[in-house]
């Protein structure tokens, strides 16, 4: 049990790591998104279930869900002016 | 289908705005005679006054230029390769022509050399500062799951004793957050509702709001799934929300449960089918009246246990649905200022609007 | 130290995740890795503040069969508040998101270094 909390606990120092050094902001929204679901199966274990399920609904839900739609709406403002530069 | 033309008809509106040149006064309203139940008002799309269309004109990094002759620093890897070197002259002239031209001058570029240099030194410094005399602090606490620790007191043995006999619910954690300590629970669902209205506050008046993110007709397999499954997910969240007392789970859970159903149907069937449902208007006034019958009951809780007297609520026996007093009312009115609050700001980023 | 701080070790990692949601905030250029830092580092404090109250042996603090003996259950009050907290830190994150739309609005890009130097030749412009 030791050993297992031990490695999840190394699974999310790795992941915050990683968060980092990705060049693209996509995946470093979906290891934030491993992180919120790893974080929620530690708490299960530390015995607070009300906590474990509040953070699977909202820290994989909610907060991955708002950061997609934001990359995606300045992606699409970008491409579309870009646009309109080139065609200047 | 008329819900394609509309998204297309959206998007090269705002594509259209981009590229032209034309005044903002001059941008018609939208045709949404093609909608069904439509009982948005007209005048809530136009945001923008006619006289100030400065929000969405701005300057872009390529409108920089520098006006230094001789300098080591070449903005031209920051700001893309428009940005070359020229003279004196060449930057005055340009300052003049165009109104939306800025010059850099040789102090920015210095004054952010030395900025740069020392917020590196000054991060590297407060991180690894902070996370050592952290760790220093926490080598001198107790161990990890001692009982004799101090933060096991008689506060904890005080909740967990006389938990249910004083409250009547089962859930130790919902006893503390909806009845020994439920002014921060409120204080909680204060903060919820005051980032949903700033939220709407800065969304609307953005220039990208004028275009709806995910208005494309699903395919017919997620359609016929999401209709198939929406009941179970929200019957799934309202059963949290109601065993609040009894099992894990509560306001906030059942709460972003039943928020993320809502805003799984607003993305297989567009956020018009939830608008008929669930306007603005409505959103609005039922986060409002749940705050507010939240701080009534606890207004009266507070009255009643400040003056000696003992409440008419009756607890009712341990483990049947109905106990707990206050407790369930609570837990509703919390659910639904989480539910409507994530769905709100899920059509916000979506959308533009409510 | 090591030794004391080899059986907190959940802790321990609570606090390195700080160091290094803080470390995110700080050097990185894009905004979006800078709230996901931010966000890094709220999460963190949660898994500490858990950690506190957790007590070997004992179990989830609902009451069953009756038994309200201390020995049973673990201490709910670091639970209750770190249940506050989770919410807050949606609302938080939606609100710092609503305001990179106003800043791409403004300034046509999300990268700090371009936004820091457009800002600084607006200033000596006065």
């Amino acid at each position: 049990m030791v050993f297992f909390q031990i490695l999840l606990l190394g699974f999310l120092v790795f992941c915050a790591l990683a968060v980092s050094f990705t060049k693209r902001i996509i995946s470093a929204v979906v290891i934030f998104m491993s992180y919120s679901i790893v974080m929620s199966i530690i708490w299960l274990m530390l015995e607070s279930p009300d906590l474990a399920l509040t953070e699977a609904a909202v820290g994989a839900g909610i907060t991955s869900v708002i950061f997609l739609l934001v990359i995606k709406r300045i992606n699409t403002m970008e491409e579309a002016r870009s646009n309109a530069r080139g065609k200047k | 289908m008329p819900e394609a033309k509309n998204d297309k008809n959206k998007f090269d509106k705002f594509v259209n705005w981009v590229n032209a040149d034309e005044d903002i006064s001059s941008r018609e309203e939208e045709n949404i005679a093609d909608d069904d139940n439509d009982n948005r008002n007209d005048k809530s799309r136009d945001h923008f006054d006619n006289d100030s269309p400065s929000i969405c004109d701005r300057l872009e990094p390529e409108d920089f230029h520098m006006g230094v002759v001789d300098e080591e620093f070449d903005y031209s890897e920051m700001f893309g390769d428009d940005s070359g070197r020229i003279d004196q002259d060449q930057a005055a002239a340009l300052a003049e022509n165009s109104a939306r031209r800025v010059v850099l001058r040789k102090g920015v570029r210095d004054r952010f050399r030395t900025t740069q240099v020392f917020f590196t030194l000054v991060s590297v410094l407060l991180t690894i500062g902070i996370v050592g005399v952290l760790l220093l602090a926490l080598s001198q606490m107790p161990q990890f799951g001692d009982p004799a620790s101090p933060t096991n007191n008689e506060v904890y043995e005080r909740y967990v004793q006389r938990g249910v006999e004083d409250t009547g619910a089962t859930n130790i954690v919902a006893a503390i957050i909806l009845d020994y300590r439920a002014f921060d629970t409120l204080g909680e669902a204060f903060v919820l509702f005051t980032a949903l209205i700033g939220v709407i506050m800065l969304v609307r008046t953005s220039c990208g709001s004028q275009f709806i993110l995910v208005e494309r007709t699903q395919p017919l397999m997620l359609r016929f799934m999401i209709m198939l499954i929406s009941p179970f997910i929200l019957i799934y969240g309202i059963y949290i929300l109601l065993n609040g007392h009894l099992t894990p789970g509560g306001g906030f859970s059942g709460g972003a449960i039943l928020g993320s159903a809502l805003s799984l149907y607003a993305i297989s069937f567009g956020a018009q089918k939830v608008r008929t449902l669930l306007s603005f208007k409505t959103l609005l006034i039922s986060i409002s009246i749940a705050l507010l019958f939240y701080a009534i009951v606890k207004g009266y809780s507070f009255v009643i246990g400040a003056s000696g007297l003992s409440s008419g609520i009756p607890l009712g026996t341990p483990g049947n649905l109905f106990s707990g007093g206050l407790i369930v009312p609570l837990n509703i009115s919390v659910g639904i200022v989480v539910a409507f609050t994530v769905y709100g700001l899920y059509a916000l980023f979506s959308e533009g609007e409510v | 130290m090591l030794e004391a701080l080899r059986s907190n070790y959940i802790e321990a990692t609570a606090l390195i995740l700080f160091g290094i949601g803080l470390a995110t905030l700080l050097w990185e250029k894009n905004l979006i890795k800078k709230i996901i830092g931010f966000n890094i580092m709220e999460t963190s404090i949660f898994l500490f503040l858990t950690a506190k109250g957790y007590i070997a042996g004992r179990g989830a603090p609902i009451i069953t069969d009756g038994i309200t003996d201390v020995e049973y259950y673990i201490n709910p009050l670091p639970s209750a508040i770190v249940l506050t907290g989770i919410v807050i830190a949606v609302s938080i994150t939606a609100f710092m998101l609503a305001l990179c739309l106003k800043i791409y609005d403004i300034y046509g890009t999300l990268d700090m270094d371009k936004i820091t130097v457009m800002d600084m030749a607006e200033r000596s412009e006065d």
